[in-house]
């Protein structure tokens, strides 16, 4: 009795050090993972989800995402399924050594812990996670007959939740669990042919549903994303396990300490992951810009970490920009080209987000609309929650009613935004009663992402000459070129010494 | 005994005033606000129920009556929906005729119902075409997601794949043709890893490599000539960019454009030297229904895109001789922008040889991102310009097709939010006289509005496309 209760304690280890680490050290990421993800319970998005093999899976991993907004929750999920991977795998450990079956639990949950920071979704972490319950379960049952029917059984609600791949690979363990611990012999052939008829399933699914896959692995081993953490825990989950196994362990409390021991390792490999860090450092600064808050992003990227890292620079320029401090600052940053303004061109899905809030900040939302639906095309889905709140808050700005009230209808449909919509919805309400049509302002409108920055910029002053936040781009383009003589033409035409009570001290220089 | 009678008596009245439609207490002599809008429309006899909702009713009671003969009454919480049987049965009986709503809601502000002013669904005597094929695709701007091309059946809610960008490692499947509404005969374009041109022949699936053909010319917009034997291909430089302000975010438009015909018995390219140079432009060709015309979009090219204003496409015709494949020398001008301020795209004449209809736009290739680009036709006997105001709207219309009698179109438009594409269907009778357009009905009205995708090049068939899935992925691998 006092070692079952020791154990269910220690057992608490990992997942609390794990929902600490989380939640302390990564608020950001955790909630940047519900911005990633996207839940409906829209017809097309449904149909997406059910039409593949393991797309319920997927299913469910979007949903669960969704609960990332809160932090708290967020850090909770992840604690959860810490535990729950570690009291399966203790279960099944428990059938290959007793004394070692804790810290066996303790090892893998350590591992997939670590593996949930290095950028493991939340639906692989959920397979994985039905995959080892799936095992345990297995396991556990010692009637032959019952464990053969639970296989068939596992056969379809696999194809529904597991990628194939993973299901094969199941029923493979299982039939190693046949012949090695329950020395089977012959009936080992049962869940192989159970494996069997998995791998067989895509194959199936296309005759019933519009499914074929024109790369196998999308369906065999991780749909929609190949994660090289799947494929090992799934392949060295049961082998771990055997190896630990062997350990001889004479002591009670030798695993007890040994976990503890390996919830402390956590610590530091949590707050040490530098891609980890870099990650919450970028998913911070998003945070702060689409809130407006430029004096804290200001205050919180050094000039060192700028020149280091071209995200932050990025963000820091837009925070003086915003802060009309731009001429004043960027000398200390020495930027060598205008690419230190936006991301020109770009298909990475961070840099396009920059520059969906660099364009709203200049007001310019078409801009804004088209980088912010671009990021979210290169999402799993095809859509994020992300973009598409920001696509209905610049719609709105607009005065575009139509389209926002459409995209207020498919977020109504999600379980997590009523407050959220309620407010916009009160706008869209006032903004119907404004009759405000979106207006065409410009006869000649200026085309973005094609011309160079000075040459757009140049042109975006044209129309809005009092606009200091352009000209002070402009101006800082123009001198970060080198192109003097058309600074010096620009600043008496804009006059610009009537725009700013202080001429800043680099265009001094440049004036000289 | 007795008492178990009695019960039993009043069991029956209770069920009987349960079941009995309620009515409502005030009635209007306004029409209601039904989305989508089908009051007045002219429609098939062999369409899909007309499903409707009334956003924010807490119950709805559609009654459906022809002249004074009630048919049947329909009722529900926010959506009319109409069982497929009954519909079918009101529709096949009232060809040529009228069917009459009246609807009564009840609401927040009508707690006791209000019954409004009846409308008429009017039933052509024309039936529609059994199948249409289209893609569905993000309106995006440079990179997509999920697409594919669909058929979905006119007269049931059944939409299906015919192929889609998970058959070809995600590329982009675009630019479905059907020739002569068959769907035994069709192709379309592959493009990705893999890509190719797809020709589907009475069961027979090839992908073939333009660019390895003896011209090397790779085929965009297509149009297959009605015996078969050919198809018409523009080829295509387009690229795109971004307006920073106003109603219209982008202009998609071609740097160059050529014609040329693709013989596909005897898999070669032929060109003609006059559409394929570079001071002019050419694009969207369609082939005349009785296959002795090709006509197609021309325009003088200019800077691209700082003179995009002063970009105006004609269309022209020419004469085609199917047997050697080549074309006339007599190049006819149908639509002169200098004259009509326009630019025109898609040409489309109707299967009776009497109408070119084709969208206008103020200048420019790319229509569907113009709020100002509309459905015009004109009579080609005599030049004259139809009437097509019934069926624009103050947003984009674009794509259209005809269906095989003639008597229907089908075409993309905006009207619904000004960004998603949806499909609008129209009769035409033979004097060129348009219904009112109805949107294509869905089982739930609200899906118009939650489909994240747009409609894309809609075309009749005659019956449904059974390509093999799997011989499309190994092809295209």
């Amino acid at each position: 009795m006092k070692k079952l209760k020791i154990n269910k304690i220690t057992m608490l280890i990992v997942p609390v050090i794990t929902y600490l680490l989380w939640y302390f050290c990564y608020p950001e990421t955790l909630a940047t993972i519900e911005a990633n993800s996207y839940f409906v319970t829209t017809p097309d998005y449904l149909n997406m989800k059910f039409s593949q093999p393991g797309g319920t899976g997927w299913l469910l991993g979007d949903f669960i995402s969704q609960f990332y907004q809160w932090r708290e929750i967020g850090a909770l999920i992840f604690a959860l399924l810490t535990l729950l991977i570690e009291w399966s795998s203790y279960r099944i450990a428990l059938k290959l050594s007793e004394e070692s079956a804790s810290l066996s639990g303790a090892i893998i949950s350590m591992v997939f812990a670590i593996a949930t920071l290095s950028g493991l979704t939340i639906t692989s972490a959920l397979q994985i996670i039905l995959f080892v319950i799936g095992l345990a379960f297995y396991i556990s049952i010692n009637n032959n007959r019952i464990r053969y029917a639970t296989g068939f059984a596992l056969i379809p609600l696999w194809a529904m939740l597991l990628p194939n791949g993973m299901s094969t690979l199941f029923f493979i363990w299982c039939a190693a669990i046949e012949y090695l611990y329950y020395k089977s012999g012959r009936l080992t052939a049962i869940p192989i042919i159970y494996g069997i008829i998995s791998l067989l399933v895509p194959f199936a699914w296309t005759w019933a549903i519009t499914f074929v896959p024109s790369e196998l692995n999308e369906a065999f081993v991780s749909y929609p994303s190949t994660k090289w953490i799947s494929i090992a825990f799934v392949i060295g989950l049961l082998p771990a396990l055997w190896l630990i196994s062997l350990i001889h362990i004479n002591k009670r409390w030798i695993p007890n300490i040994c976990i503890l021991l390996l919830g402390i390792i956590l610590i530091p490999v949590f707050s040490m992951d530098k891609k980890a860090q870099k990650d919450e450092r970028h998913h911070l600064m998003y945070a702060l810009a689409s809130i407006g808050d430029w004096n804290n992003i200001a205050s919180n990227i050094s000039i060192e970490e700028a020149k280091a890292d071209a995200v932050a620079e990025h963000y820091l320029l837009l925070a003086y920009s915003e802060l009309g401090v731009l001429p004043d600052k960027i000398p200390d940053l020495e930027p060598t080209s205008t690419n230190c303004f936006y991301f020109k061109n770009s298909n990475n899905v961070e840099e396009r987000e920059f520059n969906s809030l660099f364009y709203a900040a200049l007001g310019l939302y078409n801009e804004s609309i088209h980088q912010t639906f671009e990021r979210a095309m290169q999402s799993e889905n095809g859509m994020t929650f992300r973009s598409l709140r920001n696509m209905i808050d610049w719609a709105l700005k607009q005065g575009d009613i139509a389209i926002s009230e459409k995209y207020i209808t498919v977020l109504q449909h999600s379980s997590c935004h009523s407050a959220w919509i309620t407010k916009r919805v009160e706008l869209l309400s006032y903004l119907k009663k404004k009759n405000i049509e979106k207006p065409d302002r410009y006869p000649i409108p200026v085309f973005l992402g094609s011309q160079s920055f000075v040459t757009e910029m140049g042109q975006l002053v044209n129309w809005d000459s009092k606009n200091l936040k352009k000209i002070d781009y402009l101006l800082c383009g123009l001198l970060i070129e080198k192109n003097l003589p058309q600074f010096k033409a620009l600043i008496s035409a804009l006059h610009y010494d009537k725009l700013r009570n202080n001429i800043p001290q680099c265009y001094q220089y440049a004036l000289q | 005994m007795r008492s178990i009678l009695s019960y039993f008596c009043f069991s029956i009245i209770l069920l009987f005033t349960a079941c009995s439609p309620k009515q409502a207490k005030e009635t209007s002599r306004q029409l209601p606000n039904i989305f989508p809008d089908y009051i007045n429309v002219t429609i098939p006899y062999n369409i899909a129920p007309l499903n409707f909702e009334v956003k924010g009713a807490k119950h709805l009671l559609a009654e459906f009556s022809e002249g004074n003969t009630l048919l049947g009454s329909v009722s529900g919480t926010e959506t009319i929906d109409i069982s497929e049987d009954d519909w079918h049965q009101w529709l096949t009986a009232g060809k040529g005729k009228k069917i009459n709503v009246t609807l009564s809601v009840w609401d927040d502000i009508h707690p006791d119902g209000i019954k409004y002013k009846s409308f008429s669904i009017n039933i052509a005597p024309d039936n529609i075409d059994e199948w249409i094929a289209y893609r569905l695709i993000e309106p995006g701007y440079e990179v997509w997601n999920k697409m594919g091309i669909y058929e979905r059946q006119l007269s049931s809610f059944e939409e299906c794949a015919i192929v889609t960008n998970r058959q070809n490692n995600s590329g982009c499947v675009n630019c479905h043709s059907f020739s002569q509404y068959s769907p035994q005969k069709m192709m379309f374009h592959a493009r990705g890893k893999g890509g190719g041109t797809m020709i589907y022949n009475e069961g027979k699936l090839e992908k073939v490599d333009m660019t390895k053909l003896n011209l090397k010319l790779k085929g965009v917009y297509p149009m297959w000539h009605p015996s078969g034997r050919y198809i018409v291909f523009s080829t295509n430089n387009t690229c795109q960019s971004f307006f920073h302000d106003g109603r219209t975010p982008i202009e998609v438009y071609d740097l160059a454009s050529d014609i040329f015909i693709y013989d596909v018995e005897h898999h070669r390219e032929i060109a003609d030297p006059r559409f394929t140079e570079s001071t002019k432009w050419e694009t969207f060709p369609a082939f005349s229904p009785d296959g002795k015309y090709l006509y197609f979009c021309q325009a003088q090219s200019v800077k691209m895109p700082q003179d995009y204003q002063k970009l105006k496409y004609a269309i022209v015709r020419v004469a085609f001789d199917a047997a050697t494949g080549k074309l006339g020398d007599k190049v006819e001008t149908i639509y002169n922008p200098a004259i009509s301020k326009g630019s025109a795209s898609f040409p489309r004449i109707s299967p009776d040889g009497k109408y070119l209809l084709f969208t206008e736009a103020a200048n420019a290739t790319f229509p569907i991102w113009h709020k100002e680009a509309d459905l015009k036709m004109i009579r080609l006997s005599d030049g004259k310009v139809m009437n097509t105001a019934m069926i624009n709207s103050k947003e984009t219309e674009s794509y259209h097709s005809w269906s095989s009698n003639g008597r229907w179109i089908i075409f993309s438009s905006r009207r619904l939010d000004g960004r998603y594409t949806r499909f609008f269907i129209a009769w035409v009778n033979k004097d060129g006289q348009f219904g009112k357009p109805f949107l294509l009905p869905q089982k739930e009205p609200e899906w118009n509005v939650l489909r994240m995708k747009s409609y894309n090049i809609p075309e009749f068939i005659k019956g449904k496309v059974e390509l093999p899935a799997s011989k499309v992925a190994n092809l295209l691998k």
